[in-house]
């Protein structure tokens, strides 16, 4: 009897709680179609960011990022009679969290996405953009192609690239290779042995390592035992300012050249005062005093300014890529277009080249990254990034 | 030969890092019987509040004290507020309470501190020193030193002071040390905050060489336990030759094996531990009470 | 006979029945796709905390390393469907039959620890095989994933469509939780729930203790790795961070959450922290405007809590009140006897 008891009301509350969820999703999906319905002038973009988690010293910047477009959106009032919202949830650098907040964006009608702070899981949430036939900013390196996916960010070739520039320019021949055991970690190599092998640059050596471990002095030790003439690390923060000290501790007196992960704050702050001879892929964002004149820099100018502004810090490459997704988002809406097709379409075909704070991009030319004019190898001077020609 | 000397020397140098964390491990454990999974996230704290205060003009040699203070009274505040109300719960639901403590930590950590890695200053500003070929960093030098203080201090504090008996006997026999009038939730919490301190001495001497975030407890702290199991749970000692020999493995399984699988190995190793010296490498087997 | 199956065992087949009525007509109240995906989750999930809820409830034993044979489930029907054309039912049968195997040698050595020991061994197994899943990048893709996992299809019928996954997910709930639950009515369980109460005594009796253990150990990691299977042909993708240590966390808290000696509890427990989640995510970020950092404070907290003031778990406060229910209504009873 007791057991009977039990049983049901389990039952019974198990009912309720299941129908009141049921109910709860209902409301959602009734407001948000009522929504639609009365103010048919919102224009939703969503916006996947690892606002936690071990991915958020990447996405911190990125989150800021939304909330000073929005306001400025906000500021600038509504375009040809249609606002525009963006709809920006954390998932917790975990893929699943991911999918779910995709679900979630696409029950809420955006009609653009753009996601995600790391490439496993922008591959990982990606197709659900491409069965609803949403246009995907993708806002990591990927290597699917298809054709509602646009890159925002650098293919890891394209990063490469300014790396063999400064190869090339120091008569640099032999490198050692190393990279964190991660999604962004290993993206580089391929690409990288695809130039270097085009330039004549042979890897002589390659190690991997934890990008949350304590100590890389063992992967760099081995390294050194290859005589390479430059070292090039592929990974983010913390790790990537570890071994950039293990480095100086072992007293390297060749150039260690880092990823766009690196390009920083957090990273500059973790080589404070010991620094000669690393160099990062950076943003030209970073050393704006130091270029010459031109639209770019005016670009660039305009928005580091106002994120200083709003938030005392200054922006990274990755709060670029946002910027970047949201103002082509932005243009497709300007030129009169509300759904998720006709934005599609606009991008695919009609944007053209357009200058962007990460580079210029040509969608109707390269889906799968813009053009390297954004970035560019830098050295530090006096724990600040300096440019170098 | 300089590369296995090379290998040996990071090998100690991350090695007495696990067991600055084993220390404390062992503390909690010696005297409650508990596995404090939220140990790592002490010396999160201790750290990123050493960065914090010096980055307020404190001198790091005042700055260190106050943040092992500050870190003690979290330990004391973690005891008070969720170990003791479910001081007489099954094992399982302590070490998930502890998971639960260690992840409301963590997420603190996140909101105070953000989520870029911080930079503390060694107490003394030196270059690394060569040994025969090798490069030894000079504030793994300085953990050395700290680590064979600790070993004296608590050697004497267990072994020569009353509380530290007290302690000791609380985890030995809680009923008879009640009955001998200790008071047991006493020490149950002045132990939580002992290995808080502890956890923080970790945080601060470890940041100079790793930084600190605030993701950076479970991880450590993870290490900090497996030199504990190697050191047979219970002594102070072992768990600090543990931590050692722990670091060591490591830089000698990346070194002449590979980078890629070191925690592997090491992990393996400790599985091999348990199943084959459960009671510790350095202890001899005692009776296992039922 | 009938009747003492009944005060033993209570009707199971109601709440069975009253559960399997809920999850056929959820989706005629649903429409919307972000509560199916949870759902779907929930249901995945659940295949894993109801192995983790025998583990823990019934034997007494702790893992937190299941997040290991539900990635070893995930990928066995990864690469064996994305890399080699396998039938996908071919590839998940043989998955679930690889990790009950190398559970059970798994289980042979490391149930002999006990506790707090045994807590970390499956920590260290669990991140020896997340090394594994990055290293072997030959083989699994490594750090940066497997794509290309086809979506299942049963009979020609294309189980891609949320509705169709969803029912085919709860219908291997419903296969999980019959078969545990005829475990538990048997005399092996029985000899769990005596394990759980006493390991010595219960060897004391002549039962072989350790056969037991390690068996249900390796059926919870077989269950483990059906979920995982299910998981990879949802999401069609897989990458080794979802298969790590945090994970095996979240699974171990669910079970406790929900309470660990009630497979419901195990269900309730998932249920209840997959839409806590999503609430805190919500109302953070809609009422007070707050953002995800704050989200990882509360979820800690209430794990606290929910330990302290709950160890039975949720269903242990049904429970209760269940009790009270019958006490007061037994009174009732002795109360109109008497007015009568």
């Amino acid at each position: 009897m007791k057991q009977m008891l039990k049983g049901k009301v389990i039952a019974l509350l198990s009912l309720a709680f299941l129908l009141i969820m049921a109910g709860c999703a209902e409301e959602n999906v009734a407001s948000g179609e009522k929504g639609e319905s009365s103010q048919d002038d919102v224009i939703k973009m969503g916006l996947l960011l690892a606002e936690t988690g071990p991915a958020s010293t990447l996405g911190a910047s990125q989150v800021k990022t939304v909330k000073l477009l929005q306001k400025q959106l906000d500021e600038a009032g509504p375009i040809n009679g249609k606002t525009i919202k963006l709809i920006q949830y954390d998932y917790e650098t975990d893929d699943t969290k991911a999918v779910v907040a995709m679900d979630k964006l696409l029950s809420e009608g955006v009609v653009a996405i753009n996601a995600a702070t790391q490439s496993s899981t922008t591959t990982a949430v990606m197709p659900k953009a491409i069965e609803a036939k949403i246009p995907f900013l993708a806002g990591a390196p990927i290597d699917v192609e298809n054709e509602y996916v646009y890159s925002t960010v650098h293919s890891p070739r394209v990063i490469a690239m300014p790396i063999v520039d400064y190869l090339n320019k120091q008569g640099i021949k032999k490198v050692a290779w190393l990279n964190a055991a991660d999604g962004f970690g290993v993206t580089g190599l391929p690409a990288f042995k695809e130039l270097a092998k085009e330039n004549g640059i042979e890897i002589v050596a390659h190690e991997e390592f934890d990008a949350t471990a304590t100590d890389m002095t063992i992967q760099l030790t081995k390294v050194r035992s290859k005589d390479p003439e430059a070292i090039i690390v592929w990974s983010r923060t913390p790790g990537a300012g570890i071994i950039a000290r293990n480095f100086k501790a072992l007293g390297f007196d060749i150039p260690m050249i880092q990823s766009t992960a690196a390009a920083n704050e957090g990273f500059l702050e973790q080589v404070k005062d010991d620094n000669e001879n690393i160099f990062v892929v950076g943003s030209k964002l970073s050393v704006l005093d130091q270029l010459p004149d031109s639209e770019q820099k005016e670009l660039l100018k305009e928005f580091k300014e106002a994120y200083e502004q709003e938030f005392g810090e200054e922006p990274d490459l990755f709060a670029a890529h946002v910027v970047d997704g949201v103002y082509a988002f932005v243009e497709a809406v300007k030129a009169g277009n509300t759904t998720a097709e006709e934005i599609h379409q606009y991008l695919a075909n009609d944007l053209g080249a357009f200058l962007g704070v990460t580079g210029t991009y040509n969608f109707s030319e390269s889906r799968i990254s813009p053009e390297p004019d954004g970035i560019s190898v830098l050295a530090i001077e006096n724990n600040t990034w300096k440019y170098i020609e | 030969m300089d590369l296995f000397l090379q290998y040996l020397i990071t090998g100690l140098t991350v090695g007495s890092i696990y067991a600055l964390l084993a220390v404390g491990f062992v503390t909690i454990y010696n005297v409650t019987g508990v596995l404090n999974l939220a140990q790592g996230e002490f010396a999160m704290i201790g750290a990123l509040s050493c960065v914090t205060l010096v980055n307020l003009g404190i001198p790091i040699l005042g700055a260190i004290p106050l943040a092992i203070l500050i870190t003690a009274i979290i330990g004391f505040g973690v005891e008070r507020l969720a170990i003791y109300p479910a001081r007489n719960a099954t094992p399982i639901i302590l070490v998930v309470i502890t998971l639960g403590v260690s992840i409301f930590l963590k997420g603190m950590g996140l909101i105070i501190w953000g989520s870029s890695p911080k930079s503390l200053p060694p107490i003394v500003e030196s270059r690394s020193i060569q040994f025969f070929g090798a490069v030894i960093n000079s504030q793994s030098i300085w953990i050395f030193i700290l680590l064979f203080v600790l070993l004296i201090l608590l050697y004497w504090f267990f072994d020569k002071t009353f509380i530290g008996s007290a302690l000791r006997a609380s985890e030995k026999n809680p009923h008879a040390a009640s009955l001998m009038g200790i008071n047991t939730s006493t020490m149950s919490t002045i132990a939580f905050t002992i290995a808080a301190a502890l956890g923080a001495i970790a945080g601060v001497m470890i940041a100079p060489l790793t930084d600190a975030t605030y993701e950076m407890g479970f991880f450590i702290g993870i290490k900090g336990f497996v030199a504990m199991i190697f050191g047979g749970m219970h002594s102070v000692p072992g768990a600090v030759a543990g931590g050692l020999l722990l670091g060591v493995i490591e830089a000698f399984s990346g070194g002449y094996i590979s980078t890629y699988y070191t925690d592997a190995l090491a992990f393996g190793f400790l599985l091999l531990v348990l199943f084959f010296r459960p009671q510790g490498l350095f202890m001899r087997a005692t009776g296992e009470r039922v | 006979m009938e009747k003492v199956e009944a005060i033993l065992y209570g009707s199971r087949w109601k709440g069975f029945l009253g559960f399997i009525a809920l999850i056929c007509l959820l989706p005629f109240f649903i429409s919307s796709q972000y509560i199916f995906t949870l759902f779907i989750l929930i249901g995945i999930y659940c295949i894993v905390t109801i192995g983790l809820s025998l583990l823990i409830g019934y034997a007494g034993q702790i893992s937190i390393g299941h997040a290991a044979f539900f990635g070893i489930g995930a990928y066995v029907s990864g690469v064996l469907t994305a890399k080699h054309d396998m039938s996908p039912w071919l590839a998940m049968g043989i998955g679930m039959i690889a990790t009950f195997l190398i559970a059970y040698m798994i289980g042979m050595q490391v149930l002999k620890l006990k506790g707090h020991i045994l807590a970390l061994a499956t920590i260290a197994i669990n991140i020896i095989v997340y090394i594994l899943l990055v290293g072997l990048s030959d083989i699994t893709g490594g750090a940066s994933g497997l794509i290309g996992i086809p979506n299942l299809s049963l009979f020609g019928l294309e189980l891609g469509n949320q509705l169709h996954y969803y029912f085919l997910v709860w219908a291997f709930v419903f296969l999980v939780i019959l078969f545990s639950t005829n475990i538990i009515r048997s005399n092996v369980g029985r000899v769990l729930r005596s394990i759980h109460d006493s390991e010595i005594g219960t060897e004391t009796l002549g039962v072989n203790v350790t056969k037991y253990k390690i068996a249900i150990f390796a059926l919870s990691a077989m269950y483990a790795s059906l979920a995982g299977s299910l998981y990879a042909h949802y999401i069609n993708f897989i990458a080794p961070p979802t298969f790590n240590v945090s994970f095996s966390i979240l699974l171990l808290v669910m079970v406790m959450v929900g309470g660990v000696h009630s497979i419901w509890g195990a269900m309730i427990g998932t249920a209840a922290i997959m839409f806590l989640n999503e609430v805190i995510r919500f109302v953070g970020h809609t009422v007070f405007n707050i953002s995800g950092e704050v989200e990882i404070v509360v979820y800690g907290l209430i794990i606290v809590v929910v330990m302290i003031f709950m160890p039975k778990g949720l269903i242990g406060v049904l429970d209760i009140r269940g009790k009270f229910a019958i006490k007061s209504a037994a009174k009732k009873n002795v109360a109109s006897e008497k007015g009568v």
